[in-house]
C-alpha cells in the first residue's frame, strides 16, 4: 500500500467570516453556520467534459484503488488520510468539510448529483414511522440522539440507458369445459405465439460502491431523476462523499438483469386473451447502452442489537427508509401464542355453536 | 383347439398392447381442421380412417388445414409443425404429412423418417394436384381421396420389408335366425319380486297395530340371540318410557328397493307404531353385498326428531361401528342415543368428538399464528435485490415489429359423468322418505 501527500483539496469557508459552508439541503444553498449568510451552488444539468467510460479505460491501468493518499487540509494545513473511494469528508482537526478534487474533477467528474432533500433533523422522524406497525421490534432500539448525528453519503451510481430488442416465443393456450352428452369434455387449444420488439429503458440505477449493500441501494429507489443537477462539488461540503469503486462493465449485468426480467413481461404482456402462456424462446438482448456517472444522496444507519449489525440507508431525496430489523424473541413468542391461544378457543367456540 | 388359438391370440395382443401404445402419440389428433373446411361428422370420420391408418401400416398420416401459415412457406411450416408436435410413427418418427393451405387452395405432401422418404421424398405432384383440384368441389372427397391413396401406397411399397401378420380367422356358429313368418312372439310379462311381508295391493292397505310382532328383526343374523334378546328388552323399555314405538330390522336383501324405502314400508306394512299415526321409529341395518348401509328414522310424532344436528350425530357415531363391525355395541350405543333424544330432544357428542373439536382448533390457530408471524416477521425486513426495470421503461417505447399467433393444435380430453345407481339411502344421506302406503318419515343413513 503506498502513500502519496497531495493537495488537491477544496475547502468551503465563509468569505465573510471564514467560518465553515455546508450544503443546506432545505435552503438549497451552501449556508454558514457562524454568521448565517448564503450563497449559491450548482446549476441545472447540462453535457460538460464530464465522465466518459471509454475514455477513462484508457487510464484506469494507472488506478490503484486500494492506495492510501495523504491530502492537505487548506483551512488548516493539517495533513487527512483517505481511502482511493473517499471524495469528501472532515478535517478531523478544524472539522472543515473538504472536498477531495482529484476523485470528482477532470476525466472523473460526475456527469450529475441529486443533492440531499432530507436533513438529518427528519430522520428521527421517518425512523419513527418506519418503525409503526413493527409489532416485533425490540422495545429499546430507537435512540433518537444517535440518529441525529448520523451524516449523508453521496453514493455513486451508473445510470444505465439502453435499447432492447428481439423476439419470444410463447405457447398460449385457451381452456374450454363443456358437457357432451354423458360425458365431460376438457379442451385444450395450443397456439404458438411469436412477438418481436424493442423498448427503451431510461436511467436505471446500479451503485457502483463495494461498501453499500446491493440489495440495501436497490431497495432505496426510486429517485426522481428530474432533479437531476450538473456536478457541483459544493453539494458536497458537510456531507461525505465517495467515488466508485465498481466500474460500469461490472454493474452492467445487474442492469441487464433487470432490464431482461422487464423486457420480457412487457412482451408477455401483448399476448392476451389466453387462459395460460408459457416461455419457449427469449431471445431479448441489449441492442445499445449509454451510461452516465452520477451521486445520489444516501444516509446510512447501523445499530446494533443482540451482537448483530443492523444497517438501514434512507433515500436522501425521497426520505424512503428500507433495511432489516431485529426480531424480538419474546415479543415474537407472545404475539405467536397469544393468536395461537385467541383463534384456538374462538374457532373452538364457533364450531360448537355450529355443531350444537 | 378353438380355446387354445383364442388363448394365444389375447396374450399375443396383451404383450403387442403396451409396446405400441408407445410407437405413436395417440393423444394428437391425425386430422388438424383448423379452418372447419369439413363438417364436424366427416372430420370425425376422415379422423377415424387415418388413425386406423397408423395403426394398420404403422405409419403417421398427419394433416393439416389452415388458411394461413404466415411468411413461412408450406414446406417450412410443415417441418415445423411435424416436428413441434412430434408426429411420426417408431424411432423413426415414419409418416406422411399433408398441408392444405386454403387462402390460396395450395397443398403440400411431405415425407418424414426413412420409410416416409423412401416412399414420398421424390415428386409428389401428382398427390399434391389430387388436392388441389378437388378441394374447391368437395374439401371431403380432397382429403378422403388423398388418405385412400397414400395408405395404398404405403401399403403396397412401404410394408414390403414389414410382411403382413396373418392372423387365423376364427368362425363362430350363427344362431338361426326366425324368419319372419313364424307367427307372434309372445313376450313375457316379467313380475318383480317382493319380500314376503309386502300387501299384494298396497293401495287398499289399511293401517293396523300389531302389539305382539317383534321388535328386533335380525333377518341378516348378525345378532346372537342373547344381544337379540337384550335389544329386544332395550326397545321394550324405550317404548314403555316414551309411549311410541322401537323397532329393530336386518336384512341382506331389499328387492331392489332403496334402503329406506324399504325400511319404511317394513315398519307400516307389519303394524308397527302407536296411535293413529303409527308414532315410532326404525333402524334398519342393510347387509345386502355391494348395498351394505343402515338406515334410521321416525314417523309420527317422531318424525321431527329425526332431523337436522341430531340425525347427523345418530347416524355419524352408528357409521363408526359399523365400519368396525362392531354390530352389537353400535346399535346398543344407537338405542342410548336415541333415548337422550326422546329425553331431551339433544343427541350427546361422541366422546372423541370434543378432543376433534379441539384438534381442529388447534390446528386452525396454530396455522392462522404461523401466517401472521410470517406476515409480522415479513414486515421487519424491507431490502431484496431488485429483479425488475419496470419502472424504467420510457413511456410508449415499446414497439412491436412482429406479432403472430399461430394455433397448432388441440387436445380433447372425455370423462364419463358419474350416474347414481340406487337412489335412497347413501352416504350421508338424510330426507324425508314417503312409504308406500302414504306415511312419511324423516331420517337418515349411510352406507358403509
Amino acid at each position: 500500500m503506498g502513500v502519496r501527500i497531495i493537495d488537491n483539496v477544496q475547502t468551503y469557508k465563509c468569505p465573510s467570516c471564514g467560518g465553515p459552508l455546508r450544503f443546506d439541503p432545505n435552503a438549497g444553498k451552501l449556508v454558514c453556520d457562524n454568521c448565517g449568510n448564503q450563497y449559491d451552488a450548482g446549476r441545472e444539468l447540462e453535457e460538460t467534459d464530464h465522465f466518459d467510460w471509454g475514455a477513462y479505460k484508457q487510464q484506469l491501468s494507472n488506478e490503484h484503488m486500494d492506495d492510501l493518499k495523504v491530502y492537505v487540509c487548506t483551512a488548516c494545513g493539517a495533513e487527512i488520510e483517505a481511502d482511493a473511494a473517499t471524495a469528501a469528508t472532515h478535517c478531523p482537526y478544524c472539522d472543515n468539510n473538504v472536498v477531495l478534487s482529484d476523485k470528482l474533477s477532470g476525466g472523473l467528474k460526475p456527469n450529475g448529483i441529486i443533492p440531499f432533500r432530507i436533513t438529518p433533523k427528519q430522520l428521527p422522524d421517518i425512523v419513527q414511522k418506519f418503525y409503526k406497525g413493527k409489532h416485533l421490534l425490540p422495545g429499546k432500539f430507537f435512540q433518537r440522539s444517535k440518529l441525529e448525528s448520523i451524516q449523508g453519503v453521496y453514493v455513486p451510481f451508473w445510470l444505465y440507458d439502453c435499447t432492447a430488442g428481439g423476439g419470444m416465443d410463447f405457447t398460449g393456450r385457451v381452456e374450454r369445459q363443456y358437457r357432451e352428452g354423458d360425458y365431460d369434455v376438457h379442451e385444450t387449444r395450443y397456439y404458438r405465439l411469436e412477438r418481436d420488439g424493442q423498448m427503451r429503458f431510461v436511467h436505471i440505477p446500479v451503485d457502483g460502491s463495494e461498501r453499500m449493500d446491493d440489495d440495501l441501494m436497490d431497495s432505496i429507489e426510486p429517485f426522481d431523476f428530474s432533479e437531476l443537477r450538473d456536478f457541483d462539488s459544493a453539494y458536497l461540503a458537510g456531507y461525505l462523499a465517495e467515488r466508485f469503486e465498481e466500474d460500469p462493465d461490472d454493474c452492467l449485468p445487474r442492469a441487464s438483469t433487470r432490464l431482461l426480467n422487464s423486457a420480457s413481461e412487457a412482451l408477455r404482456a401483448t399476448c392476451s386473451g389466453y387462459s395460460s402462456v408459457s416461455l419457449e424462446r427469449n431471445g431479448m438482448q441489449i441492442a445499445s447502452a449509454d451510461v452516465k456517472y452520477v451521486l445520489l444522496p444516501v444516509y446510512v444507519l447501523n445499530c446494533a442489537y443482540g451482537g448483530k449489525n443492523y444497517r438501514f440507508a434512507v433515500n436522501g431525496q425521497t426520505g424512503k427508509l428500507v433495511g432489516e430489523l431485529p426480531v424480538s424473541r419474546g415479543k415474537s413468542m407472545a404475539y405467536f401464542f397469544g393468536i395461537l391461544a385467541g383463534v384456538g378457543a374462538a374457532v373452538f367456540a364457533v364450531l360448537q355453536g355450529v355443531l350444537g | 383347439m378353438k380355446k387354445k388359438l383364442l388363448f394365444f391370440l389375447g396374450c399375443a395382443l396383451l404383450l403387442a398392447l403396451p409396446c405400441r401404445a408407445a410407437e405413436y402419440n395417440e393423444e394428437l389428433w391425425r386430422l388438424n381442421d383448423y379452418v372447419e373446411l369439413l363438417t364436424e361428422d366427416e372430420q370425425y370420420e376422415l379422423e377415424d380412417i387415418a388413425y386406423g391408418a397408423v395403426e394398420e401400416l404403422r405409419f403417421d398420416f398427419p394433416i393439416c388445414i389452415n388458411d394461413n401459415y404466415g411468411e413461412d412457406t408450406l414446406e417450412e411450416f410443415g417441418e415445423w409443425f411435424y416436428e413441434r408436435n412430434a408426429y411420426g410413427y417408431g424411432d423413426n418418427r415414419d409418416g406422411v404429412l399433408l398441408i392444405v393451405a386454403t387462402d390460396t387452395g395450395e397443398a403440400e405432401v411431405l415425407g418424414f423418417g426413412p420409410r416416409g422418404e423412401e416412399i414420398f421424398g421424390g415428386e409428389t405432384d401428382s398427390l399434391r394436384a389430387l388436392v388441389q383440384e378437388k378441394l374447391a368441389a368437395s374439401p371431403y372427397d380432397a382429403i378422403s381421396d388423398y388418405i385412400t391413396l397414400v395408405t395404398d401406397l404405403v401399403r403396397a411399397i412401404g410394408m414390403r420389408e414389414i410382411p403382413p401378420v396373418t392372423i387365423p380367422l376364427v368362425t363362430v356358429p350363427s344362431e338361426p335366425v326366425p324368419s319372419a313368418d313364424v307367427g307372434a312372439v309372445e313376450i313375457p310379462v316379467q313380475t318383480r319380486e317382493m319380500p314376503d311381508w309386502y300387501p299384494e295391493d298396497p293401495a287398499s292397505f289399511v293401517d293396523f297395530h300389531d302389539d305382539s310382532a317383534p321388535r328386533v328383526v335380525d333377518r341378516a343374523d348378525i345378532f346372537s340371540d342373547r344381544e337379540e334378546r337384550a335389544f329386544a328388552a332395550q326397545l321394550q323399555a324405550l317404548r314403555d318410557k316414551h309411549g311410541v314405538d322401537f323397532v329393530l330390522l336386518t336384512d341382506d336383501y331389499t328387492y331392489d328397493f332403496p334402503r329406506d324405502v324399504y325400511a319404511a314400508d317394513y315398519y307400516i306394512y307389519n303394524g308397527y307404531g302407536t296411535g293413529d299415526d303409527s308414532s315410532g321409529m326404525i333402524l334398519f341395518i342393510c347387509m345386502e353385498p355391494g348395498y351394505r348401509g343402515f338406515w334410521d328414522g321416525g314417523t309420527g310424532s317422531c318424525e321431527s326428531l329425526f332431523t337436522g344436528k341430531n340425525q347427523d350425530r345418530l347416524d355419524d357415531q352408528l357409521y363408526d361401528y359399523m365400519v368396525d363391525g362392531e354390530y352389537a355395541a353400535g346399535v346398543e350405543n344407537y338405542f342410548n342415543n336415541v333415548d337422550k333424544l326422546f329425553s331431551t330432544g339433544r343427541v350427546p357428542r361422541a366422546s372423541g368428538e370434543y378432543a376433534k373439536l379441539g384438534g381442529i382448533a388447534g390446528v386452525i390457530g396454530l396455522i392462522v399464528s404461523a401466517i401472521s408471524q410470517a406476515f409480522l416477521r415479513s414486515g421487519m425486513k424491507t431490502v431484496s435485490v431488485a429483479r425488475s426495470a419496470e419502472s424504467y421503461l420510457e413511456p410508449g417505447s415499446l414497439k412491436l415489429t412482429h406479432s403472430r399467433d399461430i394455433f397448432l393444435h388441440r387436445s380433447v380430453t372425455r370423462t364419463r359423468r358419474k350416474t347414481e345407481s340406487r337412489s335412497g339411502g347413501g352416504g350421508g344421506s338424510s330426507g324425508h322418505t314417503s312409504s308406500s302406503s302414504g306415511h312419511s318419515f324423516s331420517g337418515g343413513g349411510r352406507s358403509f
